[in-house]
């Protein structure tokens, strides 16, 4: 189930991780590498055949974030131009995934040290934020508007200069 | 739960791939740490907005740390209040209207509190004389957690007694800054050797009383033991009394315009002290003197020469050969011809040119450029050939002719004439370019 293996960086090792619910996956060294936990738990001799367990990385992500490294070692060091854009068409396409899934990202890249993975939810899930109005990000992601009508009206008066200029003149709130 | 960062429930505790159940909210459940960094990344502006999603984000863009802030006219001092130490950066919308200075009288206080480290406050030029450029608020000096300070067009006000520097300071920019004051080059002095890790220094329009009343220069040094960039321009009437008093061991790079002091002591003390340099640009509007001559010392860094030269005179083409007898290693050289309609006053042919140049010192370069106003005059032409003629390691030789009107024939001879002419290099490769400049004395 885990990624391709053939565009492996210089290691040849295969490094085993097991999710939160049980499930086996397997890359390359180079790229467990990329995680700051996974590259600790090797220099100290943690890696073995029965992988390492992340206690709590569920396998929906850790599919993802397997093939996020391996690409990502795979083309790490010495990029040409074309190499360079191909990656970042790689992330762009990697990264419209749902909010559930974004959301599972953000916590998973953080708890392994995934340094560019969780940079690139980051600046996902703030884009998806600032583009939209506030009744569009309600719906995105489950907030629920418990303000009064008067209250919200009051509220966007007190900071009424940052809901201004917008062109063309939008609903405000 | 949300006014505050560190009291919010652990989330962090959740499992991973199970995200939040249907009806809660996906960026709140986020840990606090991680929703900070995503709400940092979202301009000001779209930040405040998220004020009125629902009660739990009413004040949480309050307590997001390190924001850079970009604040538009309308917007009041009093959102600086609310946000939370430290701010990373604020920068004004371009060209704030000079009426605005009030207001970045109380900005700046609120700054200073809240500890920021990147300040940029650009205003806009005044055009008239009678509307002099406004003075800033000296809260300015209470921002000490300052790493980068850029001002444009406004007016620095003294700094209070016992002011001991922005000790962070690595980035200084002050471009259409006066200090309209007694003292105001001294102040800068001190305010550039406190900031000990100052790695770049652009001072390309500084004014101080030195500059009003020539009569009268305090003069002040630049002491910078960390510079890596210096950008300075003091044409010949605008002497803001800054010199060049102490080494500057680290400069990699300095462009320099420093007019008000040819002719001097002072003149080849600058060049003394940025003798590290590996890139180096120098432009005068006085070529009627070699001015590089006096330079007896070597720049053993240097690879990359930005110079401008007037054809028309052999001094100033002459400043060419100096420039190369300091910096024997130079690679790059990028000459801008001056782009007047002078008349030739001097004579340029190959005999003069090689009874003045050693065809050696052309040995190293490896590309040169020539921009500006490079036509099909005699000494341009002969000057380009006698270069190509002796520099053997040359790979590129890249031209701008520029055209003033229709009648450009002269482009096709010219290229023709470099194409054909003799080579030094084997692998040299000519790069023509054509470019249009229309005449600036034409009465439209």
């Amino acid at each position: 189930m885990a990624a391709a293996t053939d565009d492996a960086g210089d290691s040849n090792e295969m490094i085993r991780v097991v999710s939160s619910d049980g499930e086996h996956f397997e890359m390359p060294e180079a790229a467990a590498n990329l995680s700051l936990v996974l590259r600790h738990m090797i220099e100290d001799d943690c890696a073995d055949a029965a992988g390492i367990p992340l206690a709590v990385v569920a396998a929906k992500p850790l599919a993802k974030i397997v093939d996020y490294c391996t690409k990502h070692a795979a083309k790490s060091s010495g990029l040409t131009i074309e190499e360079a854009e191909e990656l970042k068409r790689f992330d762009a396409e990697f990264i419209e995934v749902d909010t559930d899934m974004l959301y599972d990202l953000l916590v998973a890249a953080d708890f392994m040290g995934v340094e560019g993975l969780s940079k690139l939810a980051v600046q996902r899930t703030a884009d998806l934020i600032k583009g939209k109005t506030p009744e569009q990000n309600r719906e995105t992601f489950g907030i629920v508007n418990d303000f009064t009508p008067e209250e919200e009206e009051e509220i966007c008066k007190e900071n009424e200069w940052a809901f201004q200029i917008t062109k063309p003149p939008s609903r405000l709130c | 739960m949300a006014s505050s960062g560190s009291s919010s429930p652990s989330p962090k505790r959740r499992r991973v791939g199970e995200a939040p159940a249907a009806g809660t909210d996906k960026l709140l459940s986020l840990p606090t740490e991680i929703l900070d960094i995503i709400l940092a990344r979202i301009p000001f502006k779209h930040l405040v907005r998220t004020c009125c999603l629902s009660r739990a984000w009413r004040r949480r863009w309050e307590s997001v740390p390190f924001l850079d802030i970009e604040l538009s006219p309308g917007s009041s001092a009093r959102v600086l209040w609310r946000c939370a130490a430290p701010v990373h950066g604020f920068r004004t919308v371009a060209d704030v209207r000079r009426r605005n200075i009030y207001r970045a009288a109380r900005w700046l206080r609120a700054l200073a509190r809240k500890r920021v480290r990147e300040l940029t406050l650009q205003f806009k030029p005044s055009s008239e004389i009678s509307r002099p450029n406004r003075l800033l608020g000296p809260a300015l000096f209470s921002c000490t957690a300052l790493v980068r300070l850029h001002l444009e067009n406004c007016n620095m006000p003294p700094a209070p007694q016992g002011f001991s520097g922005f000790p962070k300071l690595v980035w200084l920019t002050l471009d259409n800054i006066t200090l309209p004051f007694k003292g105001g080059g001294a102040q800068l002095e001190r305010l550039i050797a406190a900031a000990t890790r100052l790695a770049v220094l652009e001072l390309p329009a500084v004014f101080t009383s030195a500059t009003s009343d020539p009569g009268d220069i305090e003069t002040w040094a630049i002491r910078a033991p960390n510079l890596r960039e210096l950008f300075i321009i003091m044409p010949s009437a605008e002497d803001n009394g800054c010199r060049f008093a102490e080494e500057l061991p680290l400069l990699e790079k300095a462009y320099i315009v420093i007019d008000c002091l040819l002719g001097t002591q002072d003149f080849l003390d600058a060049f003394r002290r940025i003798a590290t340099v590996n890139k180096l640009g120098f432009v005068s509007l006085y070529q009627s003197n070699n001015n590089l001559e006096g330079i007896t010392w070597k720049f053993e860094n240097l690879r990359d020469a930005h110079l401008n030269t007037n054809f028309g005179k052999q001094s100033s083409v002459l400043s060419v050969v100096s420039l190369l007898k300091f910096a024997p290693d130079i690679e790059h050289l990028y000459i801008m011809a001056d782009d007047t309609e002078w008349l030739e006053e001097d004579k340029i042919d190959e005999d003069s040119l090689n009874t003045e140049i050693s065809g050696d010192l052309f040995a190293r370069l490896k590309y040169v450029s020539l921009i500006g106003g490079v036509k099909y005059f005699s000494n341009q032409m002969c000057f380009m050939k006698f270069l190509l003629s002796k520099a053997r390691s040359l790979q590129i030789f890249a031209v701008t002719f520029v055209y003033d009107d229709e009648r450009k024939e002269w482009y096709v001879k010219a290229c023709r004439e470099l194409m054909e002419c003799q080579k030094a290099s084997p692998q040299v490769v000519f790069i023509p370019k054509l470019s249009y400049k229309p005449q600036q004395t034409a009465g439209l």
